[in-house]
């Protein structure tokens, strides 16, 4: 009994009539798991098909089959040489594949110019807590999802204190900032502009760096803490003041352009000294620096008055640029403020913020929670309240402005859209959202990767990310430059580049080497690929790497030979060509 | 020799419209797109982006823009970009005239702007498109691409001296005083004066009609000295090439040359078995031969031509892919007639060839003739080449043994018995099978070493390398189910028809269908319904002959 059935299973696998089942089940797999691919994206593909357990018994049953029907046709005779090569490049190549399956390592690394980089980014989704003192960090690995994902997982179990709970996947999803009536936040209010090419809603918040103003081009749109005051037109003196704002104390310091510079004076009743370092009666932003145009032009106007200066205080050396027309400036421009929180104004009389106006529309928080308009209006400086759902006429060309909502103390809550595995919406993000456990209490947290998040837990805060696991090179690369070049009269790459310095300490190796399209850089088994680039207009270029190592490769060569030989062995000794 | 050769293909064709005049101004060298070549090729490219049509109102696409150039207003006003979406014509409504909108409507409507601005939008946070807005965001960049011509603001004329590789000046600059005020920062006043006068010259002679060759020659002339005067140096030659290139149009002459052949050689080919040829049947045998190769030549010296001018071989686009593998479909057939004097699969292959060639010289949006410079990670690399040229060298052997499936299924439903026709055809069938997968198995792997070369893995289920991998199984399961017993003679004959189902995946679905995958490069759109449709049609059509190849053998023991 137990014989024939062996005996059936032994027939089975060396029919050729299994391996064109086989073949013909796996074009139906891969030709689904491309569908799925194209629908739902690469890693969807991969976890329900390529990287699945089942799919690598499908293959195995396929080399098994192989191997059968090879071994079937023993002893081989001379004949039989094409196809047992074939056969036997088929299985080896294989082999390598299955190799490269559990053992290769794939990864990203970027780095900025200047910077110097030891670890790489592997697409392994992991949940990290930092402990309050930052002295232990716990990783947990994710269970992998393919599409959007609601319910609830218990995952990696017994690791650290901890117990973590998947409750929502989504591979991709829209980041929705929303404003809510909350005690003791921010006024913020949300504005339409709208008219001609413009048609833009945002949100205005009080006292945040990134939503000072909403900016259109040479024209803005800001919610700010007080009213430009135009002063007396006739006092043109060169009496400018330097005001330092700390705490709720005013220090005001006067400055000439004829001071010798740098000028180092203490700040009366405080624990800051100031040096001053520039003074620009026409400052102008060229090539990313502030230079002074005066100076080329000979002109002794105040065109637009500026002062740099660097700040020191108990613990902090900080450099100040302020701008006697735009003392918003470092707000609306989405500066962080200064660890120190002082705030630096240069005042020059006649010349003031009012001078910039007229391309700016000022909402202002009065002191009763009521929302007031300061924008020019038919050439004047009118200032009025305004309630939502106004709509206001600006003099700017057929453009109107509406205070769609008004919340007087609001705090930003991100509300997380699950968008198609496949989307390519800007701002899209992964997201998960986890309960945390420590002990009986629970929290739940929403988390975006690569953005941490505090949790408390027992009354103690950890930071808790989801990223993406690092691990360590061996050795460490600097990126010392990064090359593009475009095709003539366009922005289109041709080709990019990076100059690199490999620095591998271990073994006491310093190289250079040159990274670019198709020309890796190859170090102990690592080969480090020239993928892509970042460039922005204010950052140093960051240079996008990929790295690899395959140890299954040469077996994946070797077989491919075999096979390709094999098969123009047969060919050979096909009775059509013989004849 | 090139000249006269044109000189004689234009006047047969009766392309020679007795205009030297707009053909000198074809040849100014311009710089469009990334790099420099004729004002022909751009013309080309720019009235096919525009129209949708290789020629509009049957005119040469430089008269076109001549036209457009001469009376940007005017020209503006016709009914230029085609709006063949129904949805976004019934919106558009009584705006379109003959399947057509005036782009200065398009650029001018404000209602209509403000929709385009919402799509544009939503493209630009590369959020979803509906096809609606995909069809709204096409119609308005034709529209502005035919402004910037009609105005004069592309292609690139004259290179600025010291800078060559930056944007050229456009025309527009030989037409304004602005114009001219800029180009004296760079040439001689006078030289600039003359070309800009030679220029106005021009578009005076296109509005009263006609363009004779002295005033072209003028103004070419004076293009040509201002570059020479600031030491910019280009190399005519290579804008000359393509020039050549582009009137010889060798492509289309290729496959009038297979159909030639094909028709000329059935009196050789339908002659009754075992009846020696009469002296005429054998003539036109003789000239089948003669013009099967004259198109196989044409077509190879079009290839060398097109590498000449892109600098790289011909294969980083679908054309180019359609181009060589027709190409291939021919080479084979030309070593098997000269090795085994088969002219059963020649006149296969040249139907076959001259099918793709149709297919590519007829679709031009959706299979663009451009050349274009190459993304990044595909310049200058031998595995790349080599990968690419064995693929598509496989695609060429099933393209051929699919045509002479279709023979076999034909021959069989016709006949069930063996002939010697059939007999020959069946043991090519499986020898262009093998070599098939041969070519489509190395190329696979050599794809997988250049991926490893240049991407750091040597497979990672990417679809195109995915669907190369289910063609070749597709292949094997046809020559194993042989093996097995499953598969006749008849059965091979339908199975290499049904497996070709594969090869049109992996090399036109993947990139125009699925658009999914590294292989962006060769990404574009259109066509798929036909493609479905023709498909449909043909295993039809395999499906009634194989029922009727039953009945036969059923009642034919």
């Amino acid at each position: 009994m137990f014989s024939t059935m062996l005996n059936r299973l032994y027939r089975l696998l060396i029919s050729v009539k299994l391996a064109v089942a086989l073949i013909i089940v796996i074009m139906a797999v891969l030709a689904t798991g491309t569908m799925i691919e194209s629908l739902q994206g690469a890693a969807a593909a991969k976890i329900i098909v390529y990287n699945s357990l089942w799919f690598s018994v499908l293959i195995l049953f396929l080399a098994l089959n192989v191997l059968s029907v090879a071994l079937s046709r023993l002893p081989w005779k001379k004949r039989h040489l094409g196809f047992v090569m074939t056969h036997l490049g088929i299985l080896m190549l294989l082999g390598g594949a299955l190799i490269s399956r559990y053992y290769m390592i794939e990864g990203q690394m970027a780095i900025s110019k200047g910077e110097t980089e030891a670890f790489i980014t592997l697409p392994e989704p992991l949940v990290q807590v930092q402990s309050p003192d930052k002295g232990k960090i716990w990783a947990f690995r994710l269970p992998q999802k393919a599409f959007t994902w609601e319910g609830s997982e218990v995952f990696d179990e017994g690791r650290g204190p901890f117990s973590l709970e998947l409750l929502n996947f989504y591979p991709k999803a829209e980041v929705v900032e929303k404003y809510k009536p909350t005690p003791g936040g921010s006024a913020a209010i949300l504005v339409k502009v709208h008219g001609g090419v413009i048609d833009h809603e945002g949100w205005l918040v009080q006292g945040d760096p990134h939503k000072g103003a909403l900016e259109m081009g040479p024209a803005r749109v800001l919610l700010a803490k007080d009213l430009i005051t135009a002063s007396p037109e006739d006092s043109i003196a060169e009496d400018n003041v330097l005001a330092f704002e700390i705490g709720d104390k005013t220090v005001e310091v006067p400055v000439t352009a004829e001071m010798a510079l740098p000028a180092t004076f203490a700040l009366e009743n405080t624990e800051y000294t100031v040096t001053l370092l520039a003074v620009f009666r026409h400052g102008v932003v060229a090539e990313g620096k502030l230079i002074d145009q005066a100076v080329n032009t000979g002109s002794e106007a105040w065109v637009n008055p500026a002062v740099k200066l660097r700040l020191e205080g108990p613990g902090i050396v900080e450099e100040h640029t302020a701008f006697a027309k735009f003392p918003d400036f470092p707000t609306i421009h989405g500066q962080e403020p200064k660890p120190s929180g002082v705030k630096v104004g240069f005042i020059v009389p006649g010349v003031d913020a009012a001078q910039a106006s007229d391309r700016e529309i000022r909402f202002v928080v009065g002191d009763g929670g009521n929302v007031n308009v300061q924008m020019q209006r038919e050439g004047k400086l009118i200032t009025q309240e305004v309630t939502p759902g106004e709509t206001l006429a600006t003099d700017w060309k057929g453009v109107s402005l509406e205070v769609v909502e008004y919340i007087p103390s609001a705090q930003k809550e991100l509300v997380f859209i699950p968008l198609s595995n496949i989307s390519e919406l800007e701002g899209a993000a992964s997201v998960i959202r986890l309960n945390i456990g420590r002990g009986d209490e629970k929290t739940a947290v929403w988390l975006r990767l690569g953005t941490p998040e505090t949790v408390n837990l027992g009354g103690e805060p950890y930071l808790v990310a989801y990223t993406m696991k690092r691990i360590p090179l061996g050795f460490k690369l600097k990126l010392e430059n990064f090359l593009k070049t475009d095709y003539p009269g366009t922005r289109n790459p041709a080709a990019f580049a990076s100059d690199v310095i490999l620095t591998d300490a271990m073994h006491g190796v310093t190289q250079e080497a040159h990274i670019s399209m198709n020309e890796p850089l190859d170090y102990r088994g690592f080969k480090i690929y020239q993928s892509g680039y970042l460039q922005g207009s204010n950052e140093p270029d960051v240079s996008i790497f990929a790295v690899s190592r395959d140890p299954g490769i040469w077996l994946t060569y070797l077989g491919s030979i075999v096979m390709v030989l094999g098969i123009l062995v047969m060919i050979i000794a096909s009775k059509q060509v013989r004849s | 020799m090139k000249k006269m050769l044109l000189g004689i293909l234009f006047c047969c064709a009766g392309v020679c419209l007795g205009s030297e005049g707009i053909s000198i101004l074809e040849e100014i060298p311009v710089q469009e797109g990334g790099r420099v070549k004729p004002m022909l090729s751009f013309a080309n490219e720019v009235t096919l982006y525009i129209t949708g049509k290789h020629q509009f109102q049957g005119k040469p696409p430089m008269v076109t823009i001549l036209e457009w150039l001469a009376n940007p207003e005017a020209s503006a006003q016709q009914p230029i970009i085609p709006v063949a979406y129904l949805e976004l014509q019934a919106e558009l409504g009584d705006h379109v005239i003959d399947g057509r909108i005036a782009p200065e409507w398009v650029l001018g409507d404000r209602a209509f702007a403000q929709t385009v601005e919402a799509a544009a939008a939503k493209q630009r946070k590369r959020g979803e498109l509906t096809t609606f807005e995909e069809k709204l965001l096409e119609v308005h960049e034709r529209a502005i691409v035919f402004a910037t011509v009609a105005q004069g603001l592309t292609p690139g004329v004259l290179a600025k001296p010291d800078h060559p590789q930056e944007s050229w000046m456009p025309l527009h600059f030989l037409a304004s005083r602005e114009g001219a005020r800029a180009l004296s920062q760079y040439y001689p006043a006078a030289e600039a004066q003359q070309a800009t006068a030679a220029f106005q010259g021009v578009l005076g002679a296109v509005r009263d009609g006609s363009v004779d060759a002295a005033q072209a020659e003028l103004f070419v002339t004076s293009l040509r000295e201002m570059a020479e005067a600031s030491d910019v140096a280009l190399d005519y030659t290579v804008i000359d090439t393509e020039v050549f290139y582009l009137r010889l149009r060798p492509f289309h002459q290729a496959w009038l040359l297979y159909l030639a052949s094909f028709l000329f050689s059935l009196p050789m080919v339908l002659r009754r078995q075992g009846r020696a040829a009469t002296p005429w049947r054998k003539g036109f045998g003789w000239l089948a031969t003669i013009l099967f190769l004259l198109g196989f030549g044409i077509q190879a010296y079009g290839i060398y031509l097109r590498t000449i001018i892109a600098g790289r071989p011909p294969v980083s686009n679908m054309y180019e892919s359609i181009i060589w593998v027709s190409w291939v479909v021919a080479l084979f057939s030309t070593v098997y007639y000269f090795v085994w004097k088969s002219l059963y699969v020649r006149n296969v292959a040249a139907l076959v060839a001259a099918f793709i060639l149709i297919l590519a010289d007829k679709f031009p949006v959706v299979f663009s003739p451009a050349i274009s410079p190459l993304v990044p990670v595909l310049r200058s690399n031998l595995w790349l080449t080599v990968h690419v040229l064995t693929i598509t060298m496989s695609y060429g052997a099933f393209a051929l043994a699919w045509g002479l499936g279709h023979a076999l299924v034909f021959d069989y439903a016709v006949r069930p018995n063996k002939s010697e026709r059939t007999r020959e055809l069946q043991g090519f069938l499986h020898m262009t099978l093998l070599v098939g997968v041969v070519l489509l198995a190395a190329g696979t792997i050599l794809g997988g070493v250049w991926a490893n070369y240049s991407w750091g893995r040597f497979w990672g289920w990417d679809p195109k390398e995915t669907w190369a991998l289910i063609a070749l199984l597709g292949y094997l399961a046809v020559l194993h189910g042989r093996y097995a017993g499953w598969l006749g003679d008849f059965g091979i004959a339908v199975g290499s028809i049904l497996a070709f189902l594969g090869v049109v995946v992996a090399w036109y679905g993947v990139n125009y269908v699925m658009a999914a995958g590294l292989h962006s490069y060769g990404f574009g759109g259109g066509g798929g319904s036909y493609v479905v449709l023709v498909a449909a049609l043909d295993l039809m059509l395999v499906g009634a002959l194989a029922t009727r190849y039953r009945m036969l053998t059923k009642t034919v023991p």
